[in-house]
């Protein structure tokens, strides 16, 4: 039982965290430490990839809502992929789903930013 | 026939605690699916022990689990710890209805364990914490 976490720095400003194995009262110390980094100022688009991922408890869920609470306070946005069933769940019942945006691809997540960026840069938002 | 371990509360047991829980489910039957949520909730009742119960003490005390079917229908996962007494069930609910800028952080486990047992039962019994999750059977 143990937790990968992947960060990726896909364009400035843009992160994406891929996780894979448990996220649970054990393994997510060190992901919060390896996540940390990126929670400055310069980061506008955090991304989670969770294709991976098949357990999380309510200690793992702390840091997605870490993350998210200090993206969407910096003015950013925070997303996710490919929930699997069982963590879906846990979100639903600590009702975090409700408002986001959820892609199921990273390539269907890139589109989408880019348009977002086309749309910022002809001042239309 | 209840199986049984018994183990120091220190983070470094959460694993093998929950591997006992899930064996133990999955070996009587429940789905993967149900074994997941069954994980969930025994792994959050592990860690307010390990984090709270014996805090106020100059060392930690055990945790001590029993798993089995209590009847037909019910299977039960009960545990122990000789802790400071705490009431899982006069926990207030997190306030998951305000929007994520209001949102604490912590507060869900106790709530997650409520959510995904169809019972929760606690006792103090001879100056020990006895928390049983029921799980119905499928």
């Amino acid at each position: 039982m143990s937790l990968t976490t992947k960060i990726e720095n896909k364009r400035p400003g843009y992160s994406l965290v891929t996780l894979s194995g448990r996220l649970d009262g054990q393994t997510f110390a060190e992901c919060e430490a390896q996540i940390a980094p990126l929670l400055v100022p310069s980061t506008k688009i955090i991304m989670f990839d969770m294709t991976g991922l098949n357990y999380i408890s309510s200690m793992g869920l702390r840091i997605v809502l870490k993350v998210r609470k200090f993206v969407e306070g910096n003015n950013g946005s925070f997303h996710m992929i490919n929930l699997q069933p069982q963590i879906e769940k846990v979100f639903e019942i600590a009702n975090l789903l409700g408002d986001m945006k959820l892609f199921v691809s990273v390539e269907e997540a890139d589109q989408y930013f880019d348009a977002m960026q086309m749309k910022v840069l002809n001042n239309e938002i | 026939m209840m199986s049984r371990i018994l183990a120091p509360a220190q983070l470094e047991n959460l694993e093998e605690l929950v591997e006992f829980v899930s064996h133990c489910a999955r070996e009587k039957g429940f789905e993967q699916k149900r074994v997941s949520e069954i994980e969930i909730a025994a792994e959050e009742a592990f860690v307010n022990i390990i984090n709270y119960a014996y805090r106020h003490m100059g060392s930690a005390g055990d945790i001590e689990v029993q798993c089995g079917f209590e009847d037909s229908e019910r299977f039960i996962i009960e545990i122990t710890d000789s802790g400071i007494p705490f009431n899982v069930l006069n926990v207030a609910e997190p306030d998951i209805s305000s929007d994520v800028s209001h949102r604490k952080i912590g507060g869900l486990g106790i709530f997650f364990m409520k959510k995904l047992m169809d019972e929760v039962c606690y006792k103090y019994i001879e100056g020990k914490n006895v928390l049983t999750l029921v799980v119905n059977k499928a």
